[in-house]
């Protein structure tokens, strides 16, 4: 059996590349395959080593005009003619499409897509590895032909077989070197990696103990500000334009880099990572990243801005310093990325192509809204229940956070950035919970302990989850957080600071004991400490202590 | 009884003053939430009212409770409180 690839490799050789690991497999499978490639200068057959296949360059005219098209499409099928065991073409590029397809098509041959720009088609197969969270099996609905089998998300994502059941082995053993890969991919302006590299060892404080390896791309830029440090620091190290990451993957305890290609292959090697954005096609949802288990991207860092790079640099020795809780957010993915890809598509393939298609909807991975992990629950009532946060929800509490409703009533009226919500995240003493009604987040309530001159105070606060909390789950959720901090500390009082704006919640909060504290008073001052943004002209200051609580909780 | 009339003139009074007008059949009927006719702190302020005047307290386990988001589900359990 033999399949026919149409490859665009005008722009970069990221289809190519995913292709010929697909022919591999095909080829361990006793199936040839024959390459037809955009025209170029540049040979690329290096590339294919790995395989024995029939190469083929075009020579096309422009794709945005049909007749080039129609004409790429004739050229194929006429060398699909000079091999009769072709029966099968397999299409991945960004430049042929629905029209290139129905010539095919017209040709009595079977058409498989590779795609992940929710394009239509007009195929018999067609595969997306782009995972959208709950949104990814509606991708292609009303796209693609009755009779096409759509098969989406990352268990078809085409990986180097280097990366099959390849997993990080920093995980196994206690290590007292931490080792950081940094990599913009094959260009990138490595000023970034520079900046981040000069701060982040001024943050460490014995140098011996980090060790950087920075991947240098074959079109980076300022290859010679990364060099020069290298100088100054030792322990930085560099990979020159190599040919696959994998085992580098797994012998690193944070990665930092571009999002791009690397995404799914620090997925299968269960690499803690932090991503930024250099390309507008790398903007990912926070909840479909975190499905994968990548929980710290950046849409946007600016490299210029000191402080982000202070605050990028502190995140990283953060995550190093906490590395049991760094890896426990990779070990156990909601959505698991094996390697396996290629395998799973020629199954399908082989399949597909001993028997009659079957016309089927879009299979894609069934979306469960785990949205973390429930090990310890208070319940409410039968519809409700509060969980303490973990470290899962570091990116919808940050979301959360920032709603408007939520940051114009709290003494931080900015929108919390990334970067200094995660190294909040990793060293704050605040005692989060989330309660859920009918399975859906609706609020987050906090408090924290604080001992000033051998007296114990508790301060806290509530925000909402996703739109206005009901009156009576927030009173819900403020008598058991008193309930609960009453157990916890019986000896303890209670401060807070409610924007005067807030008239419900001052109303609440009165309603359930708290009381104004007077300015001469110094559990005021001790307020003033704990809020050090809460002004006297825009917050009022309350405080309880539980023999003053409004309702019994004696039966408690 | 009388307990029960002078609550029902409680509910019918919060109401009028907050411009909501009601008869005796749309007055049990009127639902606290699910009109939306009355805030958050519209609604406290009534619960609040109502312990001051009839030292009578609503939960809140009560308050989210669907049986007391109407007037007559909450008269109910009122006036088992006030009986217990």
């Amino acid at each position: 059996m033999m399949f026919a690839f149409r490859i665009a490799t005008s722009v970069g050789i990221g289809h190519l590349m995913r292709m010929k690991w697909l022919a591999l497999e095909l080829q361990n499978r006793g199936c040839q395959s024959l390459f037809i490639l955009d025209e170029q200068s540049e040979n690329l057959f290096p590339f294919l080593a790995e395989i024995e296949s029939e190469l083929v360059y075009l020579s096309n005219s422009p794709f945005s005009a049909q007749e080039g098209v129609q004409e790429d499409a004739q050229q194929c099928l006429q060398l699909m003619e000079k091999f009769p065991d072709i029966n099968t073409i397999i299409l991945d590029s960004y430049d042929l499409g629905i029209e290139w397809e129905r010539v095919i098509k017209s040709a009595d041959k079977k058409v498989v897509v590779f795609d992940d720009l929710a394009r239509q088609h007009y195929c018999d197969i067609l595969f997306d590895a782009k995972w959208l969270g709950a949104d990814t099996p509606s991708r292609y609905k009303d796209k693609l032909p009755d009779t096409c089998r759509a098969f989406l998300g990352p268990q078809y994502a085409i990986l180097s077989p280097a990366y099959k059941n390849n997993k990080n082995e920093r995980f196994l053993t206690e290590v007292d070197t931490k080792k950081v890969l940094m990599s913009l991919g094959g260009g990138g302006d490595l000023n970034i990696i520079a900046k981040l590299v000069t701060v982040l060892y001024q943050q460490v404080t014995v140098k011996n103990e980090l060790e950087i390896i920075v991947v240098i791309g074959p079109k980076a830029e300022n290859i010679a500000l990364v060099e020069l440090i290298a100088k100054v620091n030792p322990q930085v190290t560099f990979l020159y334009q190599p040919k696959c990451l994998a085992k580098y993957y797994c012998q690193t305890d944070l990665f930092v880099g571009a999002l791009g290609t690397s995404l799914y292959e620090l997925a299968a090697t269960k690499t803690p990572t932090i991503t930024f954005s250099i390309a507008e096609n790398q903007q990912n949802n926070y909840c479909d990243l975190a499905d994968l288990g990548h929980y710290f991207h950046l849409s946007t860092f600016d490299a210029r801005d000191a402080q982000q790079v202070e605050y990028f640099s502190r995140l990283i020795v953060s995550m190093l310093d906490q590395l049991p809780r760094t890896r426990a957010l990779r070990a156990e993915p909601t959505f698991e990325v094996d390697g396996t890809g290629a395998v799973s598509i020629v199954d399908i393939l082989l399949d597909a192509d001993s028997q009659q298609i079957p016309s089927a909807k879009a299979s894609s991975t069934q979306y469960t809204s785990d949205f973390s992990d429930d090990n310890e629950r208070f319940t409410l009532n039968d519809s409700m229940y509060i969980r303490p946060v973990n470290d899962k929800d570091i990116n919808h509490y940050r979301q959360s956070r920032n709603l408007p409703n939520n940051s114009e009533r709290m003494t931080i009226q900015t929108e919390i950035h990334p970067l200094e919500h995660y190294v909040w995240w990793f060293n704050n003493n605040r005692q989060s919970y989330v309660l859920y009604q009918n399975e859906q987040p609706l609020l987050y309530i906090w408090h924290q302990e604080s001992l000033v001159n051998d007296k114990q105070y508790i301060y806290g606060g509530w925000f909402t989850a996703q739109g206005e909390v009901p009156f009576n789950v927030a009173m819900l959720a403020l008598k058991w957080q008193l309930e609960y901090t009453q157990k916890l500390f019986p000896q303890g009082h209670w401060l807070a600071v409610i924007n005067k704006e807030n008239k419900f919640v001052n109303l609440l909060n009165k309603y359930m004991g708290f009381s104004t504290i007077a300015i001469e008073d110094k559990s005021f001052q001790i307020t003033q400490k704990l809020f050090p943004q809460a002004s006297v002209a825009d917050f009022n200051f309350v405080e309880l202590n539980f023999t003053e609580l409004s309702f019994d909780t004696s039966e408690e | 009884m009388i307990l029960e009339k002078e609550l029902l003139m409680f509910f019918q009074k919060f109401l009028m003053e907050r411009g909501i007008e009601t008869d005796e059949v749309s007055l049990l009927g009127f639902n606290f939430v699910g009109s939306a006719l009355l805030d958050s702190f519209e609604i406290l302020t009534m619960i609040i009212a109502l312990e001051t005047e009839f030292s009578l307290m609503v939960l809140p386990d009560e308050l989210v409770d669907e049986k007391n988001s109407t007037v007559r589900g909450l008269l109910k359990t009122l006036l088992t409180k006030s009986t217990a």
